[in-house]
């Protein structure tokens, strides 16, 4: 990878679902080392963005390159071994494992697995569960972690993969307010590894907090991307997501009464 | 005295397979294996108890692609009697047959059912759930049929046929003299016995290997599994033909025994194999690594007392039938629940199984 060179590089991706585009068109690129958020509204096409890129959906047109090298026609369990990393919105926990024997999964499988014996991949797996906190419940079984624990279950499981790019599909949703700062603080440790991460998130603070820049798609296109105070001050993102309200209360638009000043 | 042998096996393994403390279960299997190695002494047909352990390492074979993998095959009988076919013809002594000896064709007899279920898999396993079943019901019909109606398969260039099944006469192995039957049987039991401990250290190692975590995820997610780089397309496949080859080497072995195959109801495909193995692994314990052993005991166990009792008549069927029901409404994780249910009362796990959310 020559310097310069984006880690990500999405061009022209789109996916037809029988005659409805859920990503028409879609470029843009992730540099290495940045907090890149990925935001619209619900059905705008961003959980099969993330498909596309890790692999569980093909383009129906478009390229996408990852380190310069392109992923088409290359299978889920080769991208995840290449170092692309993701968490399900909903979280897809393994029944019957231990919440140690999920996160050593990972360990086994992902980009650095193939070197590491399952001894290995366990005492591997024991390091990423202190960083995210869940070694007390390190030998129950995954399926009786309550949400938060399961979300950060499902982001250990990535994380135990060694991924240098990590998409994150709502890794934060249905936390509650300690737990979303709890989360959030997470995610900085991560990057401070020097992992770069693609977060789509609904909870603004949260990728005010933590993205030096975003992407916005609505009906699969993509209508922004920018820093966030200028992409969340732009009229066709509060048209399209953000709202009328949401900008007054977060003074992106003028107020009425301010109109009169 | 076979009955007292099951019973006393089951408890032993039980206890193997429980949550006591390490030196006693240690104790327990030192036991168990005691058992094994003089039951021979103590009953008068050893080869009750090695049909106990065929079936017994059959379903070993099954709990590795529907255990563990959690693909339910239907079909595990086609790989039993492809297992069956390839010992007969290696071992006979007739046209098309190899006149070899049984230590040499046994490794084959797991060789050729796993060929030929890698390649069956590689279609089937791209089905899920009710559809995979349906397809190896389908394969297991299918097999037994071209298997029975195949007489010699040769090359126009050769002047002798490649293999001859033989048709509806199907293959007569050659007899044993009368002076070798009691060693013979003995042998046997033997064999059955070592597949049996042979394919339960293979899933006891499984079980904590790499590869079995991989089937493991597969099993409860097959998306997620891939996106952490599981190749789940290749696991699949080498899992159902690692089951085909430990199922096809029970078949084997019980050709040797039966001195024949043939081609009809009862033959070496017969299709309640199939529904056996699944059977004895949902007694044991569907995925764990002692539920074919388990299962075996109990179901042999229970069949050796009934026929005490009822005698051996067309019972069996309606028997099974509500035995599966009950199993899967009061214990759908096998016997062992009782075991590693941390003690509550028995009462309990099987109210609580039976009022608990099923998917």
């Amino acid at each position: 990878m020559t310097l310069g060179e984006p880690l990500l590089r999405v061009t022209d991706a789109t996916r037809f679902y029988g005659g409805v585009a859920a990503v028409a068109g879609v470029s843009f690129a992730v540099q290495p080392g940045e907090i890149l958020g990925l935001i619209g509204p619900n059905g705008a096409g961003k959980t099969t963005l993330v498909n596309l890129i890790s692999g569980l959906a093909s383009p129906s047109r478009g390229q996408i390159a990852f380190q310069g090298r392109s992923l088409a026609g290359l299978p889920a369990h080769a991208i995840g071994r290449a170092g692309i990393a993701r968490t399900f919105q909903v979280v897809r926990p393994f029944q019957g494992l231990t919440v140690r024997e999920n996160v050593a999964v990972g360990a086994m499988y992902g980009r650095g697995g193939a070197a590491r014996t399952a001894a290995q991949a366990f005492a591997h797996a024991d390091g990423v569960l202190a960083l995210v906190d869940l070694a007390a419940r390190a030998a129950d079984p995954a399926e009786s972690l309550p949400i938060a624990g399961r979300k950060r279950l499902e982001l250990a499981k990535a994380l135990a993969m060694d991924p240098t790019l990590l998409l994150l599909d709502e890794a934060l949703a249905g936390l509650r307010g300690s737990e979303i700062d709890e989360a959030m603080a997470l995610i900085r440790r991560i990057h401070a590894t020097g992992v770069t991460i693609l977060i789509i998130e609904h909870v603004m603070k949260v990728i005010q907090g933590l993205c030096s820049r975003v992407v916005v798609l609505d009906y699969g296109r993509k209508i922004a991307d920018g820093a966030p105070a200028v992409v969340m001050a732009d009229p066709a993102v509060i048209q399209a997501y953000l709202g009328q309200r949401y900008a007054r209360a977060h003074g992106l638009l003028p107020t009425p009464d301010a109109a009169h000043d | 005295m076979n009955l007292a042998i099951l019973v006393g096996g089951l408890i032993l393994s039980l206890v193997v397979a429980g949550r006591s403390a390490v030196t006693v279960r240690r104790g327990a299997l030192v036991a168990l294996l005691g058992l094994a190695l003089g039951a021979p002494l103590l009953t008068p047909n050893p080869l009750t108890l090695a049909a106990v352990a065929i079936a017994g390492a059959a379903a070993v074979g099954w709990n590795i692609i529907g255990g563990f993998t959690g693909y339910a095959a239907f079909g595990q009988a086609a790989f039993f009697g492809l297992g069956g076919y390839t010992m007969a013809v290696l071992v006979a002594r007739s046209t098309g047959s190899y006149g070899l000896p049984a230590g040499l064709a046994l490794p084959l007899a797991g060789l050729v059912p796993a060929l030929i279920a890698a390649l069956i898999g590689l279609v089937v396993l791209r089905l899920r759930g009710h559809y995979f079943a349906i397809a190896t019901l389908g394969v297991g019909i299918a097999v037994r049929e071209l298997v029975n109606n195949v007489d010699c398969v040769g090359l126009p260039s050769l002047s002798r046929p490649l293999f001859c099944l033989g048709a509806a006469g199907g293959i007569i192995l050659p007899p044993l003299r009368r002076s070798e039957v009691a060693a013979t049987n003995l042998t046997f039991y033997f064999a059955a016995l070592g597949l049996l401990a042979g394919g339960t250290l293979a899933l006891a190692l499984l079980h904590r290997s790499k590869f079995g975590y991989g089937l493991r995820a597969i099993r409860a997610n097959e998306e997620a599994a891939a996106v952490m780089g599981i190749q789940t397309t290749r696991f699949k496949v080498l899992a159902f033909a690692a089951g085909a080859a430990l199922t096809g080497l029970a078949g084997g072995l019980q050709v040797l025994i039966n001195g024949s195959v043939l081609p009809d109801q009862s033959s070496i495909f017969d299709p309640y194999r199939s529904l056996e193995v699944i059977l004895i692994c949902l007694i044991g314990g569907v995925g764990t690594v002692w539920g074919p052993l388990i299962g075996a005991l109990v179901l042999y166990a229970v069949q050796e007392a009934l026929t005490g009792l009822l005698g051996s008549g067309d019972w069996r069927p309606v028997f099974f039938g509500a035995f599966v029901i009950l199993l899967i409404l009061f214990l759908p994780r096998g016997l062992q629940q009782f075991t590693t249910g941390g003690g509550r009362p028995t009462w309990r796990i099987l109210w609580r199984n039976l009022t608990a959310n099923r998917v």
